[in-house]
């Protein structure tokens, strides 16, 4: 969605308002009028004073123009679904990979992506390249720079 | 000299060159593809340097940048798509060369500039920096205040054409930086009751994120096609060579400098500088109407300004810790994740460190040379990697980046919330740069805010009353009112009477 200047103007300014509700609580420091709260709410300010000139800007520049339009690709149904397949996949992959393990998780994941988006007809290649992009991943942060990435339903191995 | 002894021994390392040589070829590959740009290859970087000693891990980013850089204008020159921003000033202008049969010396033009630049800008920041550093000592926290303010101003108003959305890109950055326990009072702020929320956000994945997961996004929701490439074989690019540099030697002692000055600017990275550059060789050309139509001038200017910009930003990076640009700014959380302190302390503290930065630019532009002629040679099948292919493997090297540095998936979850936002904001004509410089800045900003006004005891006038931070924050204001002023100054000029001329 690419909308006008003025309704991303409108944003900002909520969420420099939100920015004051939220820290409506903060403590003040001991001796002193203003605490935790007064950095976060200078920005806030900052933020709803670049919305307002952003309103302007919007209204000025308009000229008849409509307040939002899509984005070329949310008409291709095809374009659509790989953007949330890319966030889907990342859902995917925060909520199973500590079940799964690493391993399995990202090999599903790439392999999703890569069928979609290079087409069904290249499955094998598609699997082929998951496999080794995973196995070689896996050795260099796994093994070589031993992030403990999660080994799940998949036994331990050491090359 | 025994600092500079003890530098060189820690570059020529058998670990440290191997680091070098795989970022260089690295750096190559990422800034010969359209989409991946500098930016994406340090964002990419940062976990595995996240596992290595400072030397190396400094040495492995300048490394990659300056080779990106300059491979950015192998697209630009064989598919008119720049490889990175720093080469679009002069895209048209290498593919029109291309267009008539001079490929080669364009692309040899591109690199030798890109050699002689990035040498030149070495130089510079090997000299100015420790003098500065020396400067820089003297500087409170109320200096300290200012010179954020400065760098993340310049951030919002130079790198775009709508100050506002400047600003607000600066300000979502800061906002982030705030999260997490609040260093003055010890109390929590917005995190909502999470617990991995109270150490606050980290900034590689919101880095990686913002820089590559945003473009992943992008990529894949590509509607055009990408273009055909030019011209499939590539001959020897020092034919005639010789010959440009030497007629265009002024040409490239200009753009290395104007390279360095627009670098050290805050806020002004290499991309800024290639576009300087290429409008002043314009400007002062014999031939200036042979611009645009495929004449080497330009491009010896702006392929030298942008690989000298990339030594000019980390004079301010390394000597104030205040990022020249977003390579520099992640420079900086690099920096902090290793305990090293960006400013002048740095210097007093581990000046072999700091010079073994200065000896991998000299090495990194050195190496530049038969890297780039490789990467030259083989750009048809470089340009020819399918993104369905890359793009995917790339977000699961970026899922594994992120879960590195906290061993939690929360850092995934940052990234893929953040890379969303980068996303539409992009999308919408926000810059990104500001908000990255903002998240890294943001911690310093407050601290030295809210130390100062401590030491003040709230009285604002405070910021104003030594020589170095009136100074600056006269200058930082007159920024912050310089587009009101600029309107006042126009309407003053157009309802004055027009005083018929003599």
């Amino acid at each position: 969605m690419k909308v006008n200047d003025a309704i991303s103007g409108i944003v900002f300014i909520l969420v420099g308002c939100l920015v004051f509700y939220l820290t409506r609580d903060y403590p003040i420091m001991p001796g002193q009028k203003y605490g935790a709260a007064l950095f976060p709410r200078l920005i806030g300010l900052s933020m709803g004073a670049g919305g307002v000139a952003l309103i302007i800007r919007g209204i000025r520049t308009r000229k008849g123009a409509p307040w939002a339009v899509k984005l070329d690709w949310v008409s291709s149904p095809r374009h659509r679904l790989s953007f949330f397949l890319v966030i889907g996949v990342l859902i995917f992959y925060i909520l199973v990979s500590d079940l799964l393990g690493f391993m399995p998780t990202a090999f599903i994941c790439l392999m999703v992506l890569l069928v979609w988006l290079r087409g069904a007809a290249y499955w094998r290649s598609s699997i082929l390249i998951s496999i080794v992009s995973i196995l070689i991943i896996q050795q260099f942060f796994g093994a070589f720079l031993r992030v403990p990435l999660p080994w799940g339903i998949v036994p331990i191995f050491n090359w | 000299m025994d600092i500079l002894i003890q530098a060189i021994e820690l570059i020529f390392d058998p670990y440290v060159l191997t680091v070098i040589t795989l970022s260089g070829a690295f750096g190559l590959f990422m800034g010969a593809i359209p989409g991946l740009s500098a930016t994406m290859a340090t964002a990419l970087l940062v976990p595995v340097t996240f596992f290595m000693p400072p030397v190396p891990a400094l040495a492995s980013i300048v490394t990659a940048t300056a080779m990106a850089i300059f491979a950015g204008d192998i697209p630009g020159a064989l598919l008119r798509i720049p490889g990175t921003p720093a080469s679009a000033a002069y895209t048209n202008e290498a593919f029109a060369m291309t267009r008539k049969g001079q490929a080669e010396l364009v692309l040899g033009t591109g690199l030798a500039a890109a050699v002689i630049g990035g040498m030149f800008g070495a130089l510079v920041l090997s000299f100015t920096a420790p003098i500065l550093a020396e400067f820089a000592l003297k500087f409170s926290s109320f200096e300290y205040f200012w010179l954020a303010s400065l760098g993340l101003t310049c951030a919002a108003f130079i790198s775009t054409d709508s100050p506002a959305k400047g600003l607000i890109s600066l300000m979502i950055g800061l906002l982030i930086a705030t999260v997490g326990i609040d260093g003055t009072t010890g109390h929590p702020r917005f995190t909502f009751g999470s617990v991995e929320l109270l150490g606050g956000i980290n900034f590689i994945p919101a880095m990686i994120g913002m820089f590559a997961m945003a473009e992943v996004l992008r990529s894949v929701t590509a509607v055009k096609p990408p273009p055909e490439i030019e011209q499939r074989t590539i001959g020897n690019i020092f034919v005639g060579l010789g010959k440009v540099l030497y007629r265009y030697k002024t040409n490239l002692f200009r753009g290395s400098v104007i390279g360095v000055l627009v670098g050290a600017l805050p806020g002004a990275g290499s991309d800024i500088a290639a576009w300087i550059s290429y409008a002043t060789a314009r400007k002062f050309s014999k031939q200036p109407e042979k611009f645009g139509t495929g004449h080497i001038e330009g491009i010896v200017d702006a392929g030298s300004s942008n690989n000298a910009g990339l030594g000019g930003t980390w004079v301010p990076a390394l000597v104030f810790g205040i990022p020249g640009d977003s390579i520099t700014a992640i420079v900086i959380g690099v920096l902090y994740v290793k305990g090293m302190n960006p400013g002048p302390t740095v210097f007093l503290d581990q000046p072999e460190l700091i010079y073994a930065v200065f000896v991998s630019f000299f090495l990194a532009n050195l190496l530049l040379l038969p890297l780039g002629l490789l990467a030259i040679k083989s750009a048809t099948q470089l340009l020819r990697v399918p993104r369905q292919i890359l793009m995917p493997v790339i977000l699961m090297f970026c899922v594994v980046g992120t879960f590195a540095i906290n061993n939690t998936v929360f850092g995934v979850g940052i990234m893929l919330v953040l890379g969303v936002i980068a996303y539409f904001l992009e999308e919408n004509d926000f810059p990104i740069a500001p908000a990255i410089l903002g998240l890294v800045l943001g911690g310093l900003l407050e601290e030295s805010f809210m130390t100062s006004m401590i030491k003040a005891d709230g009285d604002l006038m405070a910021f104003f009353e030594r020589p170095v931070a009136a100074t600056l924050g006269v200058v930082t204001i007159l920024i912050w009112l310089s587009p009101q002023l600029a309107r006042m100054w126009r309407r003053i000029r157009r309802s004055r009477p027009l005083v018929p001329r003599r």
